[in-house]
């Protein structure tokens, strides 16, 4: 049977790869450092396939048709979708291998358990989903399943329907019947706003308080944040129900803080997270 | 284009009240002349169905009167990055708007 192998977590603003004269030098190389410690625990766990659940920054995703939740189901994809504007992005545009028995098998078991994903079957990601992976796993080893979260056009999933989502995966994970190593990567958060008048300030304590919580796996606490308390941390803090998400696969296990740095320069509170 | 219907497509009697100016910037924001169109976004905006005072604040532009009129924020910041704008005056430009 499969094993859920590892969770990482960690922001996935693109400042750290297009703007970082923006940002504090000490901080953003502690930035840096962390990544390198998710690499490195990414290449130590060597799972046969990850999900990478994100935001998406209505690039992809309109208000058209808006999941609450979808996976992606291919053998492949790629991104970011702002490289392929702006040729000084900062990483390539790339593909990344995909697994899409993996993904299939979700959504079906899903579909049977009542987590209705939506499927794109086509799916250019953004910097969401690529700056961690620039990082994480440059050279695109480890096969990826993207999973999207609606976070930027409300009404939004709320946190506890995401822990409670979080908590199905890691179940079907367990339960897939296959002899593979599962991770997962939730990207994004955590305070700060994009597109409002707060852009810029970031809610230190907010932040802080959400990673004890997250990092002695103090779930329902995670789970009960409200929309309001949130929003009021950040138009795009929203965000960190990828965290949650994770949060609920691993069921209240800790996790270690590998990085809290409210990056000024980056607007954003920036964290990164293992969980082993 | 992924996840928008054509321009002008839709009557201006069907989709949510947010729906056309929103429809408007990301289509906008999709365009491989983005920036160009910026100059021109009055002819661009001209084939959508929107209401008046959301016409009116598309073409200020008036950023805090696009967010009330229901802007998705990451739309908003995109439409004032192809204006030229510096990224680090958003917020400053937003809380001065009247």
């Amino acid at each position: 049977m499969a094993q859920l192998c590892l969770g990482l977590a960690t922001s996935h603003l693109a400042h750290i790869v297009n703007a970082r004269q923006l940002g504090d030098p000490a901080q953003v190389a502690a930035f840096d450092a962390g990544y390198r410690r998710l690499a490195a625990a990414l290449a130590t766990a060597a799972p046969d396939v990850a999900l990478i659940v994100s935001a998406e920054h209505v690039n992809k995703f309109f208000i058209d048709n808006m999941p609450a939740f979808c996976i992606g189901m291919f053998n492949a994809f790629s991104g970011p979708a702002e490289a392929r504007k702006r040729k000084d992005y900062g990483i390539p545009y790339r593909p990344v291998p995909s697994e899409p028995h993996f993904a299939r098998y979700l959504v079906e078991r899903g579909l049977d358990e009542g987590v209705d994903w939506a499927i794109a079957e086509n799916w250019e990601v953004d910097h969401g989903i690529m700056v961690p992976l620039s990082r994480l796993d440059p050279d695109g080893r480890h096969p990826m399943v993207p999973v999207f979260i609606n976070c930027a056009a409300p009404p939004l999933p709320s946190p506890r329907r995401c822990y409670a989502v979080g908590r199905w995966l890691g179940e079907a994970i367990a339960g897939w019947d296959r002899d593979k190593r599962v991770a997962i990567i939730a990207t994004g958060g955590l305070s700060h706003s994009v597109g409002t008048a707060q852009q810029g300030w970031i809610d230190e304590d907010f932040d802080r308080r959400f990673l004890a919580d997250f990092c002695a796996g103090r779930d329902e606490a995670l789970a009960a944040l409200s929309d309001h308390e949130i929003n009021a941390t950040g138009s795009a803090t929203g965000e960190i129900r990828s965290w949650i998400m994770l949060a609920g696969a691993f069921a209240g296990r800790k996790a270690e803080q590998v990085l809290y740095e409210p990056i000024r320069g980056f607007e954003t509170g920036c964290a990164q997270c293992i969980i082993a | 284009m992924s996840g928008s219907s054509s321009p002008g497509s839709s009557p201006a009697s069907t989709g949510s009240d947010r729906y056309a100016i929103n429809q408007a910037i990301f289509d906008l924001s999709l365009h491989p002349d983005a920036r160009k169109l910026v100059a021109n976004k009055a002819g661009f905006f001209a084939a959508y169905p929107l209401r008046a005072e959301e016409r009116q604040a598309l073409l200020g532009p008036e950023w805090k009167r696009l967010l009330e009129l229901g802007v998705l924020p990451n739309l908003l910041y995109r439409y004032y990055a192809l204006h030229g704008m510096p990224p680090e005056t958003f917020a400053a430009t937003v809380a001065a708007a009247g």
